[in-house]
């Protein structure tokens, strides 16, 4: 008799590009979101319930300020309080002139990522996932301002430079620590999309953000782990070379962004999509049987031959309701497959 | 001193020398209104059609906008003294509870460009601070800007709030960010959608003129 397939088993499917009888799926919730589900089903444990396919922990750890004031790992004091659902808002820069006075980049939290690989590898029925966020653009102006990190790709490039290679550097002890532990995949996290297009434009990415990612990724790759990759918004410019430097999943896969019928022509059998099913146009607007429908539609889409993983197109956040995230689950659990 | 250096300047972003030459121009007697239309405001043209046509992304035009801001200081009091007045005048923010500014600060800077007076009130914005800010400015315009699903319908209530305050038949609201769509505007029954800050420059001058 085979043994039956386990979570792993059947995402380690979708990543060679093999169908399964059913689809991975995860359920992505916002904090807040999850408290609504909490007390809208009376269930304590809404998220462990949903049978997801991914266990994920994440590199980050705040210390709590107080008035609604997180400092992160790198210094940088957030305001929490200001924003529902969202990550606050940097209230001062460590790094805001061109250079590294008076500033020391932090070393990895060994013994925080050792307790959450230890929470990772106690579930490894599922596919896991180490989450490196703010991984490389997103980490430099939270260090050093928005349009400051901007402007300065063009006029600071020598800086710019300096301070990428400090944050790969970061990054990759981060993982040499991980990949002691037998963690299915690094996941590094960096929004480089805007509704349309890159923000900093394909040369000034192919300039300062490739050649980092060729860097990470081969750090993974020569641990034998998975690489995932996010960014919010329209990264299309960019996939030929994502699948040049052999990254397996990308998240988030936006459809109001991407043609998904082309692009799953195009890197279909090369790149697994983590995503797909739009907080921005599906989930908050649409009526439960609307949401049902549209997962169908792109689960047949996303879904042939394998290379996808189901789920939201970022954490779910509040403005979606309560019956739409039931739907979302019921679709993923007991309509998979139609 | 041809204007043209001044706008070649300020396209690659080199604020100092822009400085330097909107100072020079001055101290040579061309009129603050000469030095802003055919070497400020005209380098920032061209940037902001390289950019609508994806040849310029955000970080030319934060270089460029900087360096027109620095020029355009300089020029303010001369500008004043002869009476240039703007040819328009727009109040701007992200509105109530969304504190997401670049593309609102875009959009400022290419308004600023097309010559009109941007009023900036910043992030987390009421819908009756735009109105009231537009009655007592006398503004043209009101601009919006949200960059999530959880905020954009405060842009129905500005409409709402335009329309009580009965200023609708002298401003036009300007709705954009990345949720934002055209269908998404008539439905809540703004006057325009613009996916970037350069269609918003364009659409705003053509309003105004």
């Amino acid at each position: 008799m085979t043994k039956p397939l386990t979570k792993r088993d059947v995402v380690l499917r979708t990543l060679a590009h093999q169908e399964s009888d059913r689809i991975p799926y995860f359920l992505d919730l916002s904090g807040e979101k999850l408290n609504d589900m909490i007390r809208v089903t009376g269930d304590p444990l809404f998220f462990e319930h949903s049978d997801s396919y991914l266990a994920q922990e994440r590199n980050e750890s705040f210390t709590d300020l107080g008035n609604g004031q997180f400092k992160d790992m790198f210094g940088v004091v957030w305001d929490k309080g200001v924003q529902e659902g969202d990550f606050g808002i940097a209230t001062g820069f460590p790094l805001p002139r061109a250079d590294f006075e008076g500033y020391t980049f932090p070393e990895p939290d060994e013994k925080l990522i050792r307790e959450k690989c230890e929470r990772l590898v106690a579930q490894k029925d599922k596919f896991t996932m180490y989450i490196i966020g703010f991984s490389l653009y997103e980490r430099l102006w939270a260090l050093h301002g928005i349009p400051e990190t901007l402007m300065d790709f063009l006029m600071e490039p020598e800086f710019i430079q300096a301070a990428l290679d400090k944050i790969v550097e970061y990054n990759c002890k981060v993982v040499d620590i991980v990949c002691q532990y037998p963690v299915d995949c690094i996941f590094f996290g960096d929004d480089w999309g805007q509704q349309k297009g890159l923000i900093m434009g394909y040369p000034l990415w192919k300039k300062f953000i490739y050649p980092c990612l060729k860097k990470m990724y081969a750090h993974v790759k020569k641990y034998g782990k998975f690489v995932a990759q996010h960014s919010c918004g329209d990264c299309a410019q960019v996939f030929p070379d994502l699948v040049e430097l052999g990254l397996d999943i990308y998240n988030t896969f936006q459809p109001e962004v991407y043609d998904i019928v082309d692009f799953k022509k195009r890197f279909g059998d090369k790149i697994t999509f983590f995503g797909g099913i739009s907080t921005q146009c599906c989930l908050p607007f649409m009526k439960p049987d609307e949401v049902k429908a549209e997962m169908h539609r792109i689960m047949d889409i996303l879904g042939k031959n394998g290379g996808y993983i189901l789920a939201p197109t970022h954490a779910m956040p509040n403005d979606i309701p309560a019956e739409n995230v039931l739907a979302f689950m019921d679709v993923a659990r007991n309509e998979n497959p139609r | 001193m041809e204007m043209k250096t001044i706008s070649e300047a300020l396209q690659e972003g080199r604020a100092k020398q822009v400085v330097a030459l909107v100072e020079q121009a001055l101290n040579e007697g061309v009129s603050a209104q000469t030095i802003l239309e055919e070497g400020l405001m005209a380098g920032m043209n061209v940037v902001g059609e390289a950019f609508k046509n994806g040849e310029a992304f955000v970080p030319e035009v934060l270089v460029a906008a900087r360096a027109m801001n620095m020029g355009a200081a300089l020029l303010k009091p001369h500008l004043a003294a002869a009476g240039v007045k703007a040819a328009g005048k727009a109040v701007i923010g992200t509105v109530k509870g969304d504190l997401h500014d670049v593309g609102k600060n875009l959009c400022k800077m290419m308004l600023e460009a097309k010559g009109l007076e941007v009023i900036d009130l910043g992030t987390d914005v009421t819908p009756e601070q735009f109105v009231q800010t537009a009655i007592e400015k006398n503004c043209n315009l009101i601009c919006c800007s949200a960059l999530l699903t959880t905020t954009m319908g405060v842009m129905r209530d500005v409409v709402a709030a335009v329309q009580a305050a009965g200023i609708c038949d002298r401003v036009k609201i300007m709705v954009g960010g990345a949720p934002v769509t055209e269908a998404y505007c008539q439905a809540i029954g703004a006057d325009a959608y613009t996916p970037n800050a350069a269609c918003c420059a364009d659409w705003a001058a053509a309003a105004v003129a």
